[in-house]
């Protein structure tokens, strides 16, 4: 992830502050808050955009879609990022990543959709790189360039940092599979005491 | 300020002051007569009173201008001010008083629920009606009438979230509201609840809500019912693959005569099962015309696509390598790139194990690769033991609830002479118990079977 962040264009190196899940969902659970206080129901359309680009972050595409139908006609015809963001999110619905790094390319993002669309990209090639570790044992090197959104040479310098390996006589890419992170941070005390407790529900 | 509408204002600070709040409902439930025909002084008399002091009263006299709104066509200034009006009693009214007459409070806060949605502004009153619901409940667990129309405010504005504590919550009793608790309340709020889940893609728990409005006890078929029934069918679908039938304790009105008014389901169902897309989306063009006006489109759409899927599943029982134009020749797709799609997002959810060679244009196939030993399904199964755990808790207390009710006792008593069945003499006279315990009960199946499932797993690992 920190590979593919340091590659991307020089104005994504500016925005070095990337946007984390915690920040994501604080942001959001205001705003879901703010819109349900306001008097009349609705937000304004600087907003609505960052809350539409919020629910793409945090991965919600289906909250991000009834987003978009509730928000009042007026105001997303009047918006044009505010249909940009949700081209991207029309995109990520029919998982077309290709389509997601064009929607998210074509557009001047502005303040703060910026940093959410910038960390978006990002987590969208982590994701793609991870589907394709969990669902390939080869693969186009041109597809895998479109789905990550980079050039050919970019593409072949992610996946060699990942370790894969790159076969130039047949274009192809073959993947390492993901390895099963195994986490054992358990509270002792506290998994015994839910050990008791079964017993003791088992033993009454 | 009219003579008798002063009388009024009096007395509800007399009896507010001394605390008599019953007397104050039997005084009030007198005079409606009074407030009905002086619509015109009413907000004078609420001026006079005090909100934090005499939530009772003032709840009276909101509600009969509310109840204005059914009757005639409110300006949508005059809705405003009232809109307004309600918004500040929900928020700063004593519950405590308002416990005595809940009955008009939810029916009040109903009729604003309808004309939110007639006006199309539902979102707006979400947040009060989650307030209100706060208000009337004794505890988190306890199912009111408002439950139904804060989902049905949810749903017309299409804004989930904030329905989502409500409808994920195990209810365990269900508010009295002196008598105006409906039926209908009851099946309208598993119905909608169902919908919400499904809109959000979670099959598994709409399923769950479809079943308890159709398998509640009937005696004769709702329209509701035959509603969820429809959505329930589809939803079986979606998660199952299979409808063989209703679970055992529905009613038999319900088994027997819900299938008349369902025809065209049912065609659907028999479509499915040949596991030929052609053949369904023929019954679904035949009957476009009923399962649009069912508003039941998406769904069908969804169980055309679980249908694919399923075709998919299939081939990985029987194949280890499959090329990609073979995947597509069996599963009626169209070539291998459709099915090279419909792979990697199989994939991508996890529905299947396979690996894609784009290279040879195989798919592989294997075996899930959970070995149950991770922290995190240790997580997961102990989730489940706690969920059972309470359960139990929660059965117990009905039970002992059930021993101890004098009517039961009565029963057992009579009919221990006769040495018969009695449950099913008990089930039927005493509806509210055994729709509140049916719920649990049925809730045990899902959540232990799903739980010993894996436990057994893992033992036999």
């Amino acid at each position: 992830m920190l590979g593919l962040s340091l590659m991307m264009d020089s104005e994504s190196t500016e925005l070095s502050a990337s946007y984390s899940h915690d920040e994501a969902l604080k942001r959001l659970e205001v705003i879901e808050n703010q819109e349900l206080d306001s008097p009349q129901g609705k937000l304004t359309a600087e907003v609505y955009r960052e809350f539409l680009a919020l629910y793409l972050l945090n991965k919600d595409v289906i909250n991000a879609k009834f987003l978009w139908q509730r928000i009042p006609f007026d105001i997303k015809n009047g918006d044009a990022e505010l249909q940009a963001v949700w081209t991207v999110g029309k995109s990520a619905w029919k998982h077309d990543y290709a389509g997601v790094h064009a929607g998210v390319n074509a557009y001047e993002w502005s303040g703060t959709v910026k940093r959410i669309m910038h960390q978006y990209k990002v987590d969208v090639q982590e994701h793609c790189l991870n589907l394709v570790a969990g669902g390939y044992t080869s693969i186009k090197l041109q597809y895998m360039a479109n789905i990550l959104g980079l050039s050919d040479a970019d593409t072949i310098e992610a996946i060699q940092r990942r370790g894969w390996s790159y076969l130039m006589e047949t274009n192809m890419i073959k993947p390492v599979k993901n390895k099963k992170e195994i986490n054992y941070s358990f509270n002792n005390e506290e998994h015994l005491e839910r050990l008791t407790q079964h017993i003791l529900f088992l033993e009454t | 300020m009219a003579g008798n509408v002063e009388d009024f204002v009096n007395n509800v600070r007399n009896l507010t002051a001394q605390g008599h709040f019953s007397q104050l409902c039997d005084y009030m439930n007198k005079s409606w007569q009074v407030l009905f025909k002086n619509m015109c002084h009413l907000d004078t008399a609420l001026e006079a009173l005090d909100l934090q002091e005499h939530s009772l009263g003032m709840l009276y006299i909101l509600y009969v201008k509310v109840s204005m709104l059914t009757s005639s066509n409110a300006s949508a200034e005059e809705f405003e001010q009232l809109f307004f009006q309600y918004q500040l009693f929900v928020t700063q009214c004593i519950s405590s008083q308002v416990q005595y007459s809940t009955g008009n409070f939810t029916q009040m806060c109903h009729i604003i629920t309808q004309e939110l949605c007639k006006r199309k502004m539902a979102i707006r009153g979400i947040r009060s009606l989650c307030i209100a619901i706060s208000k009337v409940q004794t505890e988190p667990s306890q199912l009111t009438s408002l439950h139904s129309d804060l989902c049905q405010l949810c749903l017309d504005s299409k804004c989930f979230k904030p329905a989502f504590p409500y409808i994920t919550v195990e209810i365990s009793d269900i508010a009295k509201e002196n008598g105006w608790y409906e039926c209908k309340h009851f099946l309208s709020y598993y119905y909608y609840s169902g919908m919400i889940f499904a809109a959000l893609k979670q099959y598994g728990r709409a399923l769950y809500c479809f079943e308890q409005a159709v398998s509640c006890p009937a005696t004769v078929v709702s329209h509701i019912m035959v509603e969820a029934y429809k959505k329930y069918i589809l939803v079986r679908l979606i998660v199952e693959g299979e409808f063989l039938s209703l679970p055992k304790y529905t009613s038999q009105v319900i088994t027997r005569f819900v299938k008349l008014f369902t025809v065209e389901y049912n065609e659907l169902v028999q479509a499915f099962y040949t596991n030929d897309p052609s053949k369904i989306n023929a019954v679904v063009e035949s009957h476009t015309a009923v399962f649009a006006s069912d508003k039941n489109l998406g769904l069908i759409k969804q169980v055309v696509a679980s249908m694919q899927k399923r075709n998919i599943q299939r081939l990985t029982k029987t194949f280890l390598t499959l090329s990609l134009s073979d995947v597509a020749a069996r599963t009626f797709l169209q070539g291998p790139e459709e099915a090279e799609l419909h792979l990697r997002q199989m994939i991508e959810d996890g529905e299947i194990i396979a690996y894609i060679d784009q290279e040879s244009h195989m798919v592989s196939f294997y075996d899930d690769s959970e070995k149950y030993n991770t922290a995190s399904m240790f997580k997961e199964i102990d989730k489940q033991i706690q969920n059972v755990t309470e359960l139990d808790r929660k059965i117990a207390n009905l039970d002992q609830n059930i021993q101890v009710n004098p009517m039961y006792v009565q029963k057992v008593k009579t009919i221990s002479t006769q040495d018969e069945d009695f449950d099913g003499g008990l089930l039927s006279t005493s509806s509210s118990s055994t729709s509140t315990s049916s719920q649990p009960l049925s809730m045990l199946s899902s959540t232990s079977s799903r739980s010993f499932n894996m436990l057994s797993k893992l033992m036999f690992k």
